[in-house]
């Protein structure tokens, strides 16, 4: 029964996680590897605060959203200068620092030894030690990530980051500020990104730099492509199937380290196999693939 | 009469090809200026050069009195201009209403901090928004397509749709790039009387067209443009009757 | 003058990396991510063949330089060459590009596990005096080794008719296609060529360093770095290789070697950012209206 909540608490997370990139990459179009990045400083900001300064939770929540929004902007400025391609290899790079960072400042972060001890979070004094309580609050702040893309999807907010991601010319003509446009959805992903860092952190109450790499970011990427881009449930379905799959794997009798690269084969072999049959995913309506006319 | 849009010698050269060569040109309120010259004369140019999305080597222009080459092109149209592509910039995935929806100006529900804390505001505006397009596309023979995603709209009709787009923007000026090349005569026809309709209810137009016989029809005052630069201008039999324009055409 | 020279190394198997993405990024219009890949596998491939099968060595290498060439060529015709066809533009094959390379890079795991190996059966030598610096024989051949394939891979561009086809489809593949060149056997070349010097890179880093199933990624996004700096050009992409090489040694002067990696990344940025047309490109438009 543990087990079983364990996982559902992991899927909490990346659904959080998938919807949050979803919003920057399916419905803006801007394919991002650097979301294990905003994942890692939220986890990161929330530990070190908790272990340093004895705040309580949502005080370390907040800061982790702040901050995380802040690297947030810092990706999303180049996104206004340069083309998509070569803005993948910018969102890779600023993963790749960010990690960079977390393993080798150890005075500040501990390094690859990482961060033990986070305590249990406590929410108005009541305390969050058992799984069942973890789930709820993942479960609660799951609920309002879906919520909040939601409304953001439906507004007239989202409309025009549907037609900066179908074309951006029209876009400018039509008097939105695009690069406005661009940098806010990058600091809304990565605040959510970040909510779900903090849950991680607490919930494991250990956390290193091997969990915030190119790897993560390239997984998440995957759910949210697989699952269905820019769309409100694909990233969800996603997350569900690729959490639960490699799961699945455990049962047959594989040893750790093989499951682990089965698993990365799994979602690796899926995101090609999608690509070449079904670019929108499971339930998607983008397949990052601009008109042929318009290039 | 002050001038709505002065433009004043921009000259523009695109690694050794010269796009514009001291091209000036002003244009009164209310007028309905055709644009005319052969292909390569610079006529697109000259509307990506004053919306933005191309920097002039040299020279002026002017809306309103506001200097637009330092703007960015969101800033330019919220001034005031509105354009369509010769490219047929639509996008195509969403909604005939979602296009123009998305083409009227200030809208509260664009600002994500109105969302969700003034949510009853913007809905507000949203459905006034919808039941202007709804009238403005009822006008244009829309109506029926209303939820049809644009890519399914004939090309004559995705053409006039853009047009529509532009009168969502209450734009001043409409930049309009050739509106009605490649459409069937029936639709042309209907364009042209939205067109026509235009400088009545305050609006100035500036329209690139190699269909001499629709810029004759529509417009009051017509420019002749070749190698980046004006050649002559004048009403249009003016314009047409004139030696240089014949000798450009003939060459 | 050690890290002179270290970077010297450096930057030769940076700009093996670094022109066969060129080649596959010019020729095809996408960035074959695979190439991090392609780069363990012929590591792995040559370890398999010399350790295992007790192969000679020169034959080893061999079979591993082509045998990165056909990966790099079947990877064109099973997924990027139908992905292209139906339409896939540069991100679609970038992500599918992506998705290969976590597969491939895991099966080499499962086959040969995550610890670091060597393709070295001898004992680390001190090597020869060069000047005041030291280098070793491993380190020699590659670098006349990584010189002999870029000059190569220069001569084929320039003087075969392979070569200047392969330029004609870079610059315009819709009009090669009208004049009569076979798009299709260039993007195979592309691939199989640009794989190649990615392998040869690999195995040679192997035998100086060692070898893990990841090892292909930082070479990849450095030789990635070294393209942006030429801007897009042979001669650039080995200049950039030279410059990235030589900062990173010198830049264990003043900061600890582990952040050599994200010294690369910041500069990728700043090009990016500040000059994405690199030292020697041209302009590079966001977007034609």
């Amino acid at each position: 029964m543990e087990y079983l909540l364990h996982i559902l608490i992991l899927i909490g997370i990346y659904i959080i996680l998938s919807v949050s990139l979803n919003l920057i990459a399916g419905y803006a179009g801007l394919l991002s590897i650097a979301h294990a990045a905003f994942y890692g400083v939220g986890a990161y900001v929330a530990a070190l605060m908790a272990l340093k300064v004895q705040s309580p939770f949502l005080v370390n929540m907040v800061f982790a959203v702040i901050l995380s929004g802040l690297l947030g902007v810092l990706v999303g400025i180049p996104s206004l200068r340069i083309r998509d391609d070569y803005f993948v290899i910018a969102t890779f790079a600023f993963q790749v620092i960010t990690f960079s960072v977390l393993n080798n400042w150890v005075s500040f972060t501990g390094g690859p030894m990482g961060l033990p001890g986070i305590p249990r979070p406590a929410i108005f004094g009541l305390e969050i030690s058992s799984h069942t309580g973890f789930l709820i609050l993942v479960g609660c702040l799951c609920a309002f990530t879906v919520w909040l893309s939601h409304r953001i999807v439906r507004s007239p907010f989202g409309r025009v980051l549907k037609s900066i991601r179908e074309d951006e010319v029209f876009a400018q003509a039509a008097g939105k500020n695009v690069a406005a446009y661009k940098v806010t959805v990058f600091v809304i992903g990565a605040g959510l990104a970040a909510i779900a860092g903090v849950m991680y952190a607490y919930y494991i109450s250990f956390i290193d730099p091997t969990s915030f790499t190119v790897m993560e970011s390239i997984f998440i990427i995957s759910i949210v492509i697989i699952g269905g881009a820019g769309s409100l449930w694909g990233p969800v379905v996603g997350a569900v199937l690729l959490v639960t799959l490699p799961e699945a794997l455990r049962f047959i009798g594989l040893p750790t380290s093989v499951a682990a690269n089965i698993r990365q084969i799994l979602y690796g072999g899926l995101l090609v196999a999608f690509m070449m049959w079904r670019p929108q995913g499971f339930m998607g309506e983008y397949t990052f693939q601009k008109d042929s006319s318009r290039e | 009469m002050s001038r709505l849009l002065e433009i004043d010698s921009l000259d523009k050269n695109f690694d050794g090809v010269t796009a514009l060569a001291g091209f000036s040109c002003s244009v009164q309120p209310g007028e309905l200026l055709g644009l005319i010259g052969p292909n390569g004369a610079g006529k697109t140019t000259l509307f990506n050069a004053i919306t933005g999305f191309i920097s002039p080597d040299r020279g002026k222009a002017t809306f309103k009195g506001t200097d637009l080459l330092r703007l960015p092109s969101h800033r330019i149209a919220n001034a005031g201009i509105a354009r369509t592509f010769q490219d047929l910039r639509l996008i195509r995935r969403i909604s005939v209403l979602d296009n123009v929806l998305l083409s009227f100006k200030d809208q509260p529900g664009e600002r994500l901090g109105n969302v969700f804390f003034r949510w009853g505001v913007s809905a507000k505006r949203e459905a006034a928004n919808r039941k202007k397009a709804a009238s403005l596309l009822e006008e244009a023979g829309l109506a029926e397509k209303l939820h049809d995603p644009a890519e399914d709209l004939s090309y004559g009709q995705q053409k006039l749709l853009s047009l529509v787009c532009c009168l969502a923007a209450e734009a001043d000026l409409l930049l309009l790039d050739e509106p009605v090349a490649g459409i069937a005569p029936e639709m042309i026809e209907k364009t042209l009387s939205v067109i026509r309709g235009l400088p009545r209810q305050g609006k100035t137009v500036i329209l690139i067209e190699h269909n001499l016989d629709a810029v004759m029809q529509v417009c009051d005052r017509v420019v002749f443009m070749d190698a980046g630069a004006k050649v002559s201008e004048g009403t249009p039999s003016e314009v047409r009757n004139d030696p240089k324009v014949i000798e450009a055409y003939l060459d | 003058m050690q890290y002179f020279t270290n970077g010297i190394i450096s930057a030769a198997y940076i700009a093996l990396v670094g022109v066969g993405v060129l080649l596959v990024y010019r020729a095809s219009s996408y960035l074959p991510f695979t190439h991090g890949a392609i780069f363990a596998f012929s590591a792995y491939m040559t370890y398999f063949l010399a350790g295992i099968l007790q192969v000679p060595v020169f034959l080893a290498v061999a079979f591993g330089g082509l045998a990165a060439a056909s990966l790099g060529v079947l990877l064109e015709t099973l997924g990027f060459g139908p992905l292209r066809e139906r339409g896939g533009g540069a991100l679609v094959l970038l992500i599918a590009a992506i998705g290969l390379y976590t597969v491939l890079v895991n099966i080499l795991s499962l086959a040969f596990g995550d610890t670091a190996r060597t393709l070295r059966f001898w004992t680390v030598e001190e090597g020869w005096r060069f000047f005041s610096a030291r280098i070793t024989t491993v380190q020699i051949i590659t670098l006349t080794s990584s010189l002999i394939c870029l000059l190569g891979t220069w001569a084929f561009i320039r003087r075969t008719r392979l070569g200047r086809c392969l330029k004609a489809v870079a610059n315009d593949s819709e009009l090669a296609l009208i004049v009569g060149i076979e798009v299709g056997r260039i993007h195979l070349w592309a691939a199989g060529v640009g794989s190649a010097l990615v392998g040869i890179a690999g195995i040679l880093f192997a035998y100086d360093v060692d070898m893990t199933p990841s090892m292909g990624l930082r070479p990849l996004m450095t030789g990635v770095v070294a393209m942006l700096i030429g801007g897009g050009t042979l001669w650039g992409t080995m200049f950039g290789a030279l410059l990235i090489g030589i900062v990173q040694q010198l830049g264990v002067i003043w900061v600890s070697a582990r952040w050599q990696e994200a010294i690369v990344f910041v500069i990728l940025l700043a090009f990016l950012i500040f000059r994405p047309q690199g030292f020697f490109g041209k302009r590079v438009k966001k977007a034609t209206v």
